[in-house]
């Protein structure tokens, strides 16, 4: 288990990340969702023992990961923007690798450089964003790390290899113990794949549950109220986090539970209710505008 | 278990990242060693020299050639291997790589340490090799040499890890490559720029400044920069003198080091692209920089105005906009932005008042660097350069029959000794000039006061400080004294007399006839005969009489003398190298054996007295800037010319601790059976005779004739055609 605690850090005058506490657990898949400049990458960071917090600890299976061989050999980063050194090509990549994380496994990597078609030999640098991509996910799930931090590793991928790439994640989770984490803005590819998700924005994290958890606590509901006085009296009873009206129907999104949000609801003696689905994008926004981040106060 | 070989293994795909760099240092030891050697032994061999000598030069190159072309790549070696092993810090995107690796940074450091001493030392020990054969083969090989070739990887060794250390830790506290590049250009540059700004103050503002490098300068311009600290660690083992300087330099190796591993290990990978990595470093940075920048200006500014005035004003001027230049210049690098250049504002006014209150300590003495004296129990030894006042060449007799040879020079400084005695004259000289100085004499008035002689106190521990100081003719002689009495002044002073006297050429010797002569020019056995008869004067006389009124002038020439055998000196066949030698030596009326040897000499007089004075021609100055001359005035008359006999000395005969007077602008003695020898004087504490003061006051009030300075040459020639009766006419 990943445990942050009250971690901090300040780049300058920028609060980079604001006193987050969040865990991974074992063999769930980690998203890591938030706006731009929310902490994301500096979090995933701090977890790879990059960098150290100002303040609070990271422990990873009850040790810091700073500065700590033991616990970074249970962790394999894959970076936004990842760097191959000069003349490398894929099998000097997993040598190195293997040269430096204890359960690397070369048949694994040479198994999946087959099925992902991707040249052994050539150099790396002359690979596409998606193969460097491609490679990196290869690189780490031979290297047998506990953990994998993944830093928008599915931009650029094309939607076959996401798909590969998260069968691959799925099978890896049922075959040993791993956990990976994936840092992205595309909320549509972690709903598909996520068990847990931690919300974080402007440094700080507004919420960290299972995915399903979180569905059953927001919910999104279309009705049809008789007059206004009982729309004021709902809002007032239920815990809105976004009221919007078309025309006569009323869209709410409120945390609670499906049967409480409609008791109160039924109570008003709606002309028209139903419930809608609601995908983790709407969560986000609907979380996020509640935390003051909404398209007006971007714009105007 | 895989990460405890992490290292080694490590190690291997470093060696195989940057595999261009060893075939570069390859190419490199390779051009310095083997290359060289074989174009060295090809001249040698060219040049026939015989096998004793081709062993010393090719010993010689083991330990001074090799040493400097190994150097040169070893520097190279040093610059590749840091920056390529560490310049990954200065991009996000490779720390981020390297550190979430996991391995400790610690084994990071040292495994890439190691690499780059693998990358080092490889391509040397392979090349050096190499060059070893190659000698063998050529018939210089012997287990001294392996020595020597073992020695000299260490001395690059330690030259290596100097450098490489140097700039890793420029590396690790900087944060992209502009910051990077100047740090590197400050660390191995900024000693000798500050070396130079000290000098620059101190020669403008403090009077007995002498040009010697020592103290603080002298370690700011050779040991502060780690490049030349290596050239010096090459130099000191080159010359034999390693012992003493070994140690320091190994010591900062080992404090550059964990300077190093520490900025290394301790490095927030988040502040990669920053210009400094530890804040507390722009601090340091900046009044380093900003400081010694305004004094600069401030000085440079000083040295264009006239006046004393307006020179403070424009010194001021110059200083301030040197510091608000440089402190802005800093700021941009740092913060990146213009709007934030004087955030720190507090800091450069701080900057800007320590900067004049420098200056201003400078000007006003602060130190009292003109007063300094030393006590006489720190001092160890007490030398000066005015060895050129009584030029002699340095000799000195090797077991072997051959010689040292040192040749007079004005800036070599001798020892003179550490007596009490001697250390109160060298006062006298020092208060003297702190008086002058106090009566704000300036400074070109200052040394026409008198000779400027600089003397070197060499404390008893082991630094040296250098002053110049006014000295007169009287202090001069004390100081000559206390130096001779002492024993080894005197010993080096006439060591040109240690020579051998097969090797003595000629002897030329003025006396008090003002005539120069050579001596025994074709009577060999003569001349050593007198060498060795002036070598026991000498050996007997003591301070006072080396120091008194001299009766003759000897020039002692020698020649063909065997050189000590060194390798810069050697002649191809096996011949010696020759040289000559040459020295004056004043004679004393003491000196009874030589001058009983030269009174046997029929030809020579050694005093006026033995010779028959005929007439003395007198030219007054009538003018302070003698360009305008009298007429010549002639004097034949009996007293007169005994008069004139008694007080009158050559200037030659007169050493730098008397004084002589010389009223006129010439006197012309015109001898019986000599020619007309010129340029007299009045010997030391003898009297202007009456008869020449009347003459004297007579032509500057015009009674007499006079002449342009530039007729001086025909005054002769003038002399010739005025009779005996005119001039006595003119006279009377």
């Amino acid at each position: 288990m990943i445990e942050v605690n009250q971690c901090s850090k300040k780049f300058g005058m920028l609060q980079a990340v604001n006193k987050v506490s969040l865990q991974i657990g074992n063999r769930e898949v980690f998203g890591l969702v938030g706006s731009n400049g929310a902490g994301k990458s500096t979090l995933l960071r701090m977890m790879a023992g990059i960098i150290r917090g100002d303040e609070g600890n990271i422990l990873v299976d009850g040790t810091d990961v700073y500065e700590n061989e033991k616990a970074k050999s249970s962790i394999f980063y894959i970076a936004d923007d990842s760097y191959f050194p000069a003349n490398f090509t894929p099998r000097e990549m997993a040598v190195y690798y293997k040269n430096v994380y204890p359960s690397f496994r070369m048949q694994k990597y040479e198994k999946l450089m087959k099925q992902f078609h991707l040249d052994e030999r050539g150099k790396i640098n002359r690979f596409s964003k998606g193969m460097k991509k491609q490679l990196l996910v290869i690189l780490g799930i031979a290297a047998g790390t506990k953990y994998m931090l993944c830093d928008e590793t599915f931009d650029g991928l094309d939607p076959v290899m996401r798909q590969a790439v998260k069968s691959l994640f799925a099978a890896e989770i049922m075959n040993r113990d791993f956990s990976p984490v994936i840092a992205s803005h595309n909320l549509r590819e972690l709903e598909d794949i996520c068990d847990h998700v931690g919300l974080l924005h402007q440094g700080g994290i507004l919420l960290s549950q299972d995915l399903e958890e979180l569905k059953f606590h927001i919910h999104k509901v279309q009705c049809v109220l008789s007059d206004s006085q009982k729309e004021k009296e709902l809002a007032k009873e239920l815990d809105v986090l976004s009221i919007q009206h078309q025309g006569s129907l009323l869209l709410i999104t409120a945390r609670g539970t499906r049967t409480e949000i409609m008791e109160r609801i039924q109570a008003k003696k709606p002309l028209f209710c139903e419930i809608l689905p609601l995908t983790l994008e709407e969560i986000f926004i609907s979380e996020t505008e509640v935390a003051g981040y909404e398209i007006k106060n971007i714009f105007w | 278990m895989k990460l405890k070989i992490y290292s080694g293994k490590q190690i291997k795909m470093n060696i195989k990242e940057q595999v261009w760099i060893p075939v570069i240092l390859l190419i490199g030891f390779f051009l310095a060693f083997p290359v060289a050697e074989l174009l060295m032994m090809g001249n040698w061999f060219g040049m026939n020299y015989t096998y004793d000598q081709l062993q010393i030069l090719y010993e010689n190159l083991w330990k001074d050639g090799f040493l400097r072309t190994g150097f040169a790549i070893t520097v190279i070696a040093a610059l590749l291997n840091s920056v390529s092993e560490f310049w990954y810090l200065y991009s996000s995107k490779k720390v981020d790589f390297y550190h979430s690796i996991p391995v400790k940074r610690s084994r990071m450091f040292f495994s890439r340490m190691f690499t780059g001493i693998i990358f080092f030392a490889g391509p040397y020990l392979l090349m050096e090799f190499l060059t070893v054969c190659i000698g063998a083969m050529r018939g210089c090989f012997s287990l001294h040499l392996m020595k020597l070739a073992f020695y000299m990887f260490l001395i690059h060794l330690i030259c290596y890890l100097l450098i490489y250390f140097a700039i890793v830790l420029v590396i690790c506290i900087t944060g992209n490559f502009l910051m990077g590049g100047l740090c590197f250009v400050g660390v191995f540059l900024y000693g000798t720029v500050l070396s130079s700004l000290i000098t620059g103050y101190e020669e403008t503002y403090f009077r007995t400044y002498a040009r010697m490098l020592y103290g603080v300068c002298k370690v700011l311009k050779r040991d502060v920069s780690p490049l030349f600290l290596g050239n010096e660690l090459v130099d000191k083992y080159s010359q034999g003198e390693l012992k003493g300087f070994l140690f320091p330099v190994l010591c900062v190796v080992l404090v550059l080091t964990a300077a190093s591993f520490f900025a290394y290990i301790k490095r927030p990978s988040e502040r990669t692209g920053e210009a400094l990595i530890y804040p507390f470093t722009q601090v340091v940075i900046r009044i380093l920089v900003v400081i010694p920048t305004g004094l600069g200006t401030g000085l440079f500014f000083s040295l264009f105005p006239e006046n004393t005035s307006s020179r403070d004003a424009w010194e001021i001027f110059g200083l301030l906009v040197g510091v608000i230049l440089s402190y802005s210049l800093l700021e941009i690098v740092y913060q990146m932005d213009f709007r934030k250049i004087y955030v720190h504002w507090v800091q450069l006014i701080l900057c800007g008042v320590l900067a004049i209150l420098m200056a201003a300590g400078f000007k006003t003495d602060v130190i009292r660097y003109d007063r300094y004296f030393p006590k006489s129990g720190q001092v160890e030894m007490i030398s000066w350069n005015g060895v050129n006042m009584e030029s002699s060449d340095y000799a000195e007799e090797k077991a072997d029959g051959r010689y040292v040879i040192g040749t007079n020079n004005v800036e070599a400084m001798i020892d003179l000794g550490n007596s009490e005695d001697l250390l109160q004259a060298v006062k006298k000289a020092a208060d003297r000039t702190y008086k002058n100085i106090k009566n704000n004499v300036g400074k070109e008035d200052l040394e026409e006061s008198g000779r400027m002689v600089t003397f070197g106190f060499t404390m008893k521990s082991g630094t040296t400080i250098y002053r110049n100081y006014i000295v007169d003719s009287q202090i001069l002689k004390d100081i000559l004294q206390a130096a001779y009495r002492e024993g080894d002044y005197k010993k080096d002073r006439y060591s040109i007399l240690n020579i051998d006297s097969k090797y003595l050429f000629s002897i030329t010797g003025i006396f008090g006839d003002g005539v120069y002569t050579t001596l025994w020019e074709r009577d060999k056995e003569k001349r050593t005969e007198f060498l060795e008869a002036l070598r026991q004067d000498i050996l007997e006389a003591d301070a006072e009489i080396l120091t008194g009124q001299p009766c003759g002038k000897l020039y002692l020439s020698f020649g063909q003398i065997p050189q000590e055998r060194t390798p810069d000196n050697m002649v191809p066949d096996g011949r010696e190298f020759l040289s000559g030698a040459g020295g004056m030596v004043y004679m004393f009326p003491q000196f009874s054996r030589s001058l009983a040897l030269l009174e046997e000499e029929e030809d020579l007089s050694i005093s006026l007295q033995d010779v028959d004075v005929e007439s003395a021609d007198v030219v007054f100055d009538l003018s302070e800037d003698a360009t305008v001359l009298s007429d010549p005035v002639q004097y034949t008359g009996k007293e007169e010319l005994t008069e004139l006999k008694n007080i009158l000395i050559p200037p030659e005969l007169v050493p730098e601790w008397e004084t002589f007077n010389s009223p006129w602008a010439d006197l012309t003695l015109n001898i019986r059976g000599k020619e007309a020898v010129e340029g007299w004087a009045i010997r030391p504490g003898e009297k202007t005779p009456e008869f020449i003061l009347l003459d004297q006051e007579r032509a500057q009030e015009g009674i007499l004739g006079e002449n342009e300075s530039e007729d001086s040459t025909d005054l002769t020639t003038n002399l010739e055609d005025t009779t005996d009766t005119e001039v006595m006419d003119i006279y009377e």
